[in-house]
């Protein structure tokens, strides 16, 4: 193992803090908010694509998974919040093993589009199957947080939880990446048969990175559904998953800190520039286009080749 | 029977989505995510031409048929040549990036309400066994057989079409004889372009058009395209039959609102259990 | 110490081995020659798994390891190299050498990023700093590899293959691409690995490497055997000729 390089867990810390004590007017809170459960479904895209070379363009459905069985399980069946924090990771995980088993013999476009269509069919079922899930008018009335009596229902409140659980989580991710688990997969990144002909059980890797990843991006879910009290279909569509992998690719691919800048990054414009509201999709586009072309390494990788010229 | 007909109808314009998949694949292994948009262009360009500006079909037709040939060109030139590292997640990558744009400029410029298009020709039943048949199905059937003739001609006796061919068949062998890489690729997304556009264009009376339309077409297209197989045309084209008949007999068994996942689970299937395609030819990987 | 008996594989209507049959010695370096296409390479994934042979057996150490998949392969004490270099450029030199443990040892991650495991990572770290040095490429090991020659990677290869302390090393075409100076370096290097009793089986083109290496040399065509047995023998030897250089010459 390396050691760890607690910068980037300071800047977060430094970040949020500021925030939580300097900025008052709520809605911006809840901005932080929502930009903090964006970057960690950033994170976990970027593990999958930018670490172990998996093209998942369906990420969104085990966003909504976790959404809507926390959702259910607490509003339905009056189970308690906290333990939706256990069922609906555990019920994604177990979905994506089970999807994951023939989609992740694909590789490139094919893959790329298994999961598209996947995440399409997630959808489409959210949709349809309206006696479970509230159909197209969604899903009402579901309660916040609470545990040991404590309610998180404000925007401050919430605001804390999610501050400890990002940090927490920025904290293991940066544990992940100086371990050799990160090594392992961007060896099978580069090369499956050469880590295959290493003795490493590529297929049974992949699998447990892939649904892993899909149970933290639902762990995301529900705390955005304790959040917005208030879900349907069309936040875990086919645009929700385009944009994650937006953010991961600016943010740069590979490096730790990469899904965290690009969704703070990407989720500040469409606040900076909100008189440009209906332009968001435009410079989504366009700034994904020319990081594609001009700058594969993303907003990370450029600072870490500026950082290592100027050594 | 009701299904068949309306099936072979979707199928066709699946059929040429699927096409143009195809045409880009075989000459540069890219696979084009926006290749839907260029359907939802041939639409939106039919709609202002024809029924806005109200100019005569055949002008209509050939200015929105033209004008995506350009748009095809102007997509390779911007999006595809100036990759840097034009490997295949960045080329998926920024053809994602690139149907993004186009869908948002669609949606400035045309708006986000579904609009309507008027007939080309005079609407009216035929009857069929089993059920019954419109004439601007029929047209649909049509006009997407005669342009797969049409590329079929175009691939067999033009110089650009034998050109693209020989790409096809072995891209080094074909750059040796003087081929450029990258006029081949220009001219296949120019070309599947122009199929997407006349595939939007010819359903446009029949599905208002709206300006995110592309999405949906396109994944339908690409389970064709996969369906019948990434390696020849024809099979472009029964791929696409095959799924709008199928998409078609399925709405009729199962909730309405399930019809489109049907072609997401076909994708799903084919990638799993044969993934070259029910008529691809087998690829050889070397390890 | 590697019996291969009788292999056959087809590819569709492709027989691209047929009858395959040696065993190599149990010390020493065995030359796998024949003309493009005569299916060196499938032979090798044929031995590693990547391919299940439709005929035969492929034994070693006695044990049957006949489709066996890859993975399973190497904990029997196999180690593959590839044509193409699976080198990662972002990372350095030693960063890239880890693939060489990281399937053998199968350490729990949990326990490593617990801390836990700290002497097995230190001895790993040890025995990386060993292969280097064996095959002379410590000076590059905080290198990037653009900025490593050819030859250093090549040798590179090699000092991950040893990592694992394998019984068998399987090189495919190792002396590829290399200057005449850096075959020379990359022939001891071989000898010196042979010299710690690990079995060599190489494909290759180049019959000069081969001459000053092999102790027993196999030449395929159209997938068959068509000669075996030493160097000198195999090199006189008609058929093998007549592959090469076509009927007119012999």
């Amino acid at each position: 193992m390396r050691k760890l390089n607690p910068t980037f867990f300071i800047i977060c810390t430094l970040a949020v803090v500021g925030i939580g004590f300097g900025v008052y007017n709520e809605y911006y809170i809840g901005v932080a908010s929502l930009m903090m459960i964006n970057a960690l479904n950033t994170a976990a895209l970027n593990v999958l694509l930018g670490y172990t070379g998996i093209i998942s363009i369906g990420q969104a459905a085990f966003f909504g998974i976790g959404a809507y069985v926390a959702a259910y399980f607490s509003v339905n069946l009056g189970v308690p919040p906290v333990l939706t924090l256990i069922i609906a990771p555990v019920v994604a995980f177990a979905v994506a093993w089970v999807i994951g088993y023939p989609v992740l013999k694909l590789h490139g476009h094919y893959l790329a589009m298994a999961t598209l269509g996947f995440g399409m069919i997630v959808y489409i079922f959210m949709n349809e199957f309206y006696d479970i899930t509230g159909g197209p008018s969604g899903f009402m009335g579901i309660g916040s947080f609470h545990i040991f009596g404590l309610n998180f229902g404000t925007e401050k409140s919430f605001y804390i939880l999610m501050s400890g659980f990002f940090l927490l989580s920025v904290f293991l991710y940066e544990v992940f990446d100086k371990s050799f688990l990160h090594y392992k997969l961007k060896f099978i990144k580069s090369s499956e048969s050469a880590c295959r002909s290493y003795g490493i059980d590529v297929a049974r890797t992949k699998l447990l990175v892939f649904s892993s990843m899909a149970a933290i991006t639902a762990l995301n879910g529900v705390f955005y559904t304790y959040y917005t009290h208030f879900i349907s279909p069309v936040s875990f569509s086919f645009k929700y998953s385009i944009s994650l992998i937006c953010m991961a690719i600016v943010g740069g691919l590979g490096h730790i800190t990469g899904g965290i800048i690009g969704a703070v990054f990407l989720g500040f414009i469409p606040e900076v520039f909100a008189t440009f509201d209906d332009f968001e999709m435009i410079i989504y586009g366009g700034l994904l286009a020319v990081v594609i072309m001009f700058f594969p390494g993303g907003i990370a990788g450029t600072l870490k080749k500026l950082v290592k010229k100027n050594a | 029977m009701q299904f068949l007909y309306s099936g072979l109808t979707s199928g066709s314009i699946y059929g040429l989505v699927a096409l143009g998949f195809n045409i880009i694949y075989n000459t540069t292994g890219i696979i084009n995510f926006a290749q839907g948009e260029f359907v939802m262009i041939g639409g939106m360009l039919i709609y202002t031409l024809f029924s806005v500006m109200g100019l005569p079909f055949p002008i209509a037709f050939f200015g929105a048929v033209g004008c995506a040939f350009l748009v095809g060109i102007v997509f390779e030139r911007v999006f595809i040549r100036l990759t840097r590292i034009k490997n295949e997640l960045n080329l998926i990558t920024v053809t994602i990036a690139a149907s993004i744009i186009i869908r948002d400029v669609a949606m400035h410029v045309w708006g986000r309400d579904s609009l309507p298009v008027k007939e080309f020709i005079p609407v009216f039943n035929i009857k069929m066994p089993g059920g019954v048949i419109s004439s601007q199905s029929v047209l649909v059937i049509l006009v997407s057989l005669a342009v797969a003739f049409g590329l079929n001609l175009f691939l067999k006796k033009s110089r650009y079409g034998k050109a693209m061919r020989a790409s096809f068949d072995d891209p080094v062998a074909a750059e040796t004889c003087g081929i450029s890489v990258s006029t081949i690729r220009v001219m296949s997304f120019a070309v599947a372009s122009l199929l997407g556009a006349v595939a939007g264009v010819i359903i446009a009376p029949i599905m208002f058009v709206t300006y995110d339309d592309g999405i949906m077409t396109g994944l339908k297209g690409f389970s064709a395209a996969i369906l019948g197989g990434l390696g020849n045309f024809g099979a472009a084209i029964a791929g696409g039959l095959m799924l709008g008949i199928f998409e078609s007999f399925s709405a009729s068994v199962i909730p309405s609102g399930l019809k489109d996942a049907v072609a997401f689970l076909v994708i799903l299937l084919i990638l799993f259990v044969k993934p070259d395609g029910l008529f691809g030819k087998k690829k050889v990987h070397r390890v | 110490m590697l019996d291969i008996n009788n292999i056959g594989v087809s590819f569709g209507g492709v027989r691209a081995l047929n009858e395959v049959s040696f065993t190599t010695p149990d010390k020493g370096i065995t030359a796998l020659i024949g003309p493009n296409g005569a299916g060196k390479t499938t032979l090798f994934n044929a031995i590693t798994g990547f391919v299940t042979p439709t005929d035969g057996t492929v034994s070693f150490s006695g044990e049957n390891i006949t489709g066996k998949v890859p993975e399973d392969v190497f904990m029997y004490g196999i180690s593959r190299t590839f044509q193409n270099l699976n080198i990662i450029p972002e990372l350095n030199l030693r960063q890239n050498m880890y693939l060489g443990f990281i399937g053998k040892e199968k350490p729990s991650p949990l326990k490593s990023i617990a801390g836990l495991n700290r002497s097995y990572w230190k001895d790993a770290e040890k025995r990386i700093d060993e292969c280097m040095d064996f095959v002379n490429v410590t000076e590059y090991a905080e290198m990037t590899p653009d900025s490593i020659p050819y030859g250093v990677l090549k040798n590179f290869e090699l000092a991950r293959a040893i990592l694992s302390n394998p019984k068998m090393l399987l090189l495919d075409e190792p002396a590829a691409g290399l200057n005449l100076n850096e075959k020379e370096n990359l022939a001891a290097m071989v000898k010196k690995i042979v010299g710690q009793g690990v079995n060599i089986l190489m494909v290759e083109h180049d019959m000069q490497f081969i001459s000053s290496l092999a102790d027993y040399v196999i030449c395929l065509n159209f997938g068959e055997v068509i000669g075996k047995g030493t160097y000198k023998e195999v090199r006189e030897n008609k058929e093998v000729l007549r592959a090469y250089l076509g009927d007119d010459e012999v």
